[in-house]
């Protein structure tokens, strides 16, 4: 018996430690059982995913379906939401009876509206024997153990937008009257547009969550005077409806009753501004369609968007008008970090009624639309007053490059050629004959600057130089900052 | 760019060559053309209803007032718009007077108490001490009429108009021009709540009957001081005091309610104001 004597050897593996070290040795077994439970538990997972997936054509029937937890929330809105599920589900008789596949895709069905509308913070799905005394064998009830989020939420924020800063507050009630309806009011003091207040109230009007209404109450006054030397006020009510058709864009349809003001005009405004000033009452009916398919919304390397936006005025009030403008935008990469961004809008504003105001012409000029110049300070101008035109185009086409050999930082460079005209419309001159006009005199700049990604908004820094303008324009030589949402 | 930086020379020559190529100025289109010296008043009564000669003269004292000094101190071939709103002129006041100026396209606008000044310097018509009265005691004594016109018979016009109507507390704009009625009474009137009341003051107190009562008076001095003369304080040519009276004179006969029996009543008055009115009339043409 030479092998045994005490005490006997250590049969511990070389890489566990050793007893000496008692508090090593506690973490050790504890990352040991650690490791058993979750590789229990992975099995365990798998198990019943192999379960599920070898019994997927057990014949099963949805009895009821049950939301537990959602005190807020009306019945009637959730089986509003509910039974399309069922019914597609009930009404698949050319897949054959329904079974536990058809049935765990119904239960994800519900559970991915129900996680849409907003409403929950949790959503727990399990599939139960049916508690119906009348059940039959098959007959299982989908239960969602939900848990509401928080209806009350206010904040209060400083941002920057579109070249100008603002400090607000908001607040937001969450599914107000118990159908995932959300309340929003919201008040905020900028430095271009002065006051601004706006409430909300939006509603979804499909089950599926697509379609949503929305009316608004919005009231705002603008500080005008660095382009038109005066101020605008409006105050209106806009009542939309609008619908997520995913790839095939989202479709918007609105009117909007609006009472527009400009007043406060500067000793120096132009006899132009005068004759604008006063008040006046626009009623419109709006169709936007925006399909957008970038990879990025601020500094997109593939993908396209694109926007149309068209608009009646006339049912009712003073302005009377048709209003067309679309944009779009599209990138594409050319070789590893170097983009090509290429972007072109355009306007158009027929009048019915003889002038067309201030308030619906359009602007154009400044670091968010043709570089190098100042910003509204194209187009139509008396004295040192932008009257806006009717009738625009504007493309901009942007080679962007990662700052070499440091392409995971924000900040890229770009070299750009912006191009455009904004015109008013000649009654004397036909339609063609002023759409070839438009097209014919451009002003054009070139520069190079760089871009800083600033979430969420874009902060541009350029060097450029207009090469061709007209003589109205406010040319911007040399640098200019912009700090906004779309660039074009 | 702030004064205290320039751009060092080189930049600056480099960026006088742009822009490379200049396109002439883009056209703005203006609405009326603009030829002769244009009044712009707050809009007439019958306002585009109707081309009659009645249909240049303004609903407002205060315009009506400069359009009658305009065209008693003799000018003609005035052009006349409505369409600008108050917010467009001047301090927010209307009436403005647009005026051509020689080289320069857009005019010039003149705010109302410098339409003396332009009147003079186109007339040529040299600094009057006595301001077209006969002697200083009459000029004085315009001085007066002018604050009775101003006070009293002002009052009574502005409590004549009609209130404004419902939804005008939506509009952003101005809805009632012009002094408040608590200013252009003499003595001010009292509030709604006196020093005994445990409300704060608040509202005004305007007694009617006393209103029009001072009101009457007025009319009654007014008329016998007219008499039979040609024009106001025995005056050979017309003078600022004649343009108040007949803007006073004619917005009250136009008014819709009791406050023109008293004016109608003095038939001197009424002969007066419609002489007065036809010359007027004739200097001002639509601006069209």
């Amino acid at each position: 018996m030479d092998g045994l004597k005490p005490p006997l050897q250590r049969s511990a593996r070389p890489d566990e430690p050793s007893e000496d070290d008692l508090e090593k040795l506690r973490k050790w077994q504890e990352a040991r059982i650690e490791r058993k439970l979750r590789g229990e538990y992975e099995s365990a997972v798998f198990h019943l995913a192999d379960l599920v997936n070898q019994n997927l054509s057990t014949p099963l029937q949805i009895a009821s379906v049950r939301v537990e937890g959602a005190s807020n929330t009306r019945r009637s809105f959730l089986s509003w939401l509910i039974n399309p599920w069922l019914s597609r589900h009930t009404s698949r008789d050319a897949d054959g009876p329904s079974n536990l596949q058809s049935v765990l895709h119904t239960a994800r069905g519900i559970s991915h509206v129900l996680q849409e509308t907003d409403i929950f913070q949790s959503i727990d799905a399990k599939i139960e024997r049916a508690r119906d005394i009348l059940a039959k064998e098959g007959d299982v009830d989908i239960v969602f153990n939900t848990r509401e989020k928080g209806r009350f939420y206010l904040k209060t924020a400083t941002e920057l937008g579109n070249s100008e800063g603002s400090a607000s507050a908001t607040a937001r009630v969450r599914n107000v009257f118990g159908g995932a309806e959300t309340f929003e009011a919201n008040l905020s003091f900028g430095t271009k547009t002065r006051r601004s207040f706006h409430a909300l109230l939006s509603a979804p009007l499909s089950p599926s969550l697509r379609t949503k209404g929305e009316i608004s109450v919005f009231g705002l006054e603008r500080d005008l005077t660095s382009y038109a030397s005066s101020s605008e006020g409006s105050r209106g009510l806009k009542v939309a409806v609008r619908s997520d058709w995913g790839s095939r864009g989202v479709h918007e349809l609105s009117y909007e009753a609006v009472l527009r003001h400009i007043g406060g005009l500067t000793p120096t405004a132009s006899i132009s501004i005068r004759e604008s000033a006063g008040q006046n009452v626009k009623s419109s009916l709006s169709h936007t369609w925006i399909r957008d398919t970038r990879d990025d919304k601020i500094a997109a390397t593939r993908g396209h968007y694109t926007k149309l936006y068209q608009e009646i005025a006339g049912l009712g009030g003073d302005a009377s008008f048709y209003k067309a403008e679309a944009e779009s935008q599209a990138s594409r990469p050319l070789l590893p970090g170097v983009t090509l961004s290429f972007a072109a809008r355009a306007g158009f504003l027929k009048n019915f009624a003889g002038h067309s105001y201030f308030s619906d012409r359009f602007q154009l000029g400044g670091p968010l639309s043709v570089r190098s110049f100042r910003a509204n300070s194209m187009g139509p101008r008396d004295a040192s007053d932008s009257l806006g035109g009717e009738l625009y185009w504007s493309t901009g086409l942007s080679l962007i490059s990662d700052i070499p050999r440091k392409s995971h930082w924000p900040i890229k460079s770009h070299i750009f050629v912006n191009a455009g005209r904004l015109d008013s419309m000649n009654k004397a001159k036909d339609t063609t004959e002023n759409f070839v006009d438009c097209l014919s005199r451009p002003s054009v700049s070139v520069g190079l600057g760089l871009i800083y990604r600033f979430d969420p908004v874009r902060v541009e820094v350029n060097f450029g130089v207009p090469l061709i303008a007209s003589k109205s324009d406010g040319a911007r030589r040399g640098f200019q900052v912009g700090i906004g949402l779309d660039f074009l | 760019m702030a004064s205290a930086l320039t751009l060092p020379a080189p930049l600056q020559k480099f960026f006088s060559q742009f822009p490379l190529h200049v396109h002439p100025p883009i056209p703005v289109q203006p609405k009326i053309p603009f030829t002769k010296p244009t009044i712009w008043i707050a809009p007439p009564r019958n306002a585009g209803l109707d081309q009659s000669p009645d249909g240049l003269l303004s609903s407002e004292v205060e315009c009506l007032k400069w359009q009658a000094y305009l065209a008693l101190r003799g000018l003609t071939d005035v052009a006349v718009r409505w369409d600008i709103a108050p917010e467009g002129s001047i301090d927010g006041r209307l009436p403005n007077l647009h005026v051509p100026a020689s080289g320069d396209a857009d005019g010039q606008l003149l705010a109302a108490h410098t339409i003396p000044g332009w009147v003079d310097v186109r007339l040529g018509s040299g600094n009057d001490a006595l301001e077209g009265y006969k002697d200083e005691a009459l000029r004085d004594e315009s001085h007066a009429w002018v604050s009775l016109l101003e006070g009293i018979v002002h009052a009574a016009l502005t409590l004549s108009q009609p209130p404004p109507p419902l939804l005008s507390f939506l509009s952003l704009g101005q809805v009632t021009p012009g002094r408040p009625i608590e200013a252009v009474l003499s003595p001010p009137p009292p509030t709604f709540t006196g020093l005994s009341s445990i409300l704060p003051p608040y509202g005004t107190n305007v007694s009617l009957a006393s209103v029009q009562a001072r009101y009457a008076d007025a009319i009654g001095a007014l008329s016998e001081r007219l008499g039979t003369d040609k024009w106001f304080l025995g005056s050979e040519n017309p003078t600022a005091l004649d343009a108040l009276a007949f803007a006073y004179l004619h917005c009250i006969l136009h008014s819709k309610d009791s406050t023109r029996i008293e004016v109608t009543r003095r038939v001197n008055l009424v002969t007066w104001e419609r002489r007065v009115r036809t010359q007027v009339q004739a200097a001002f043409c639509f601006a069209s």
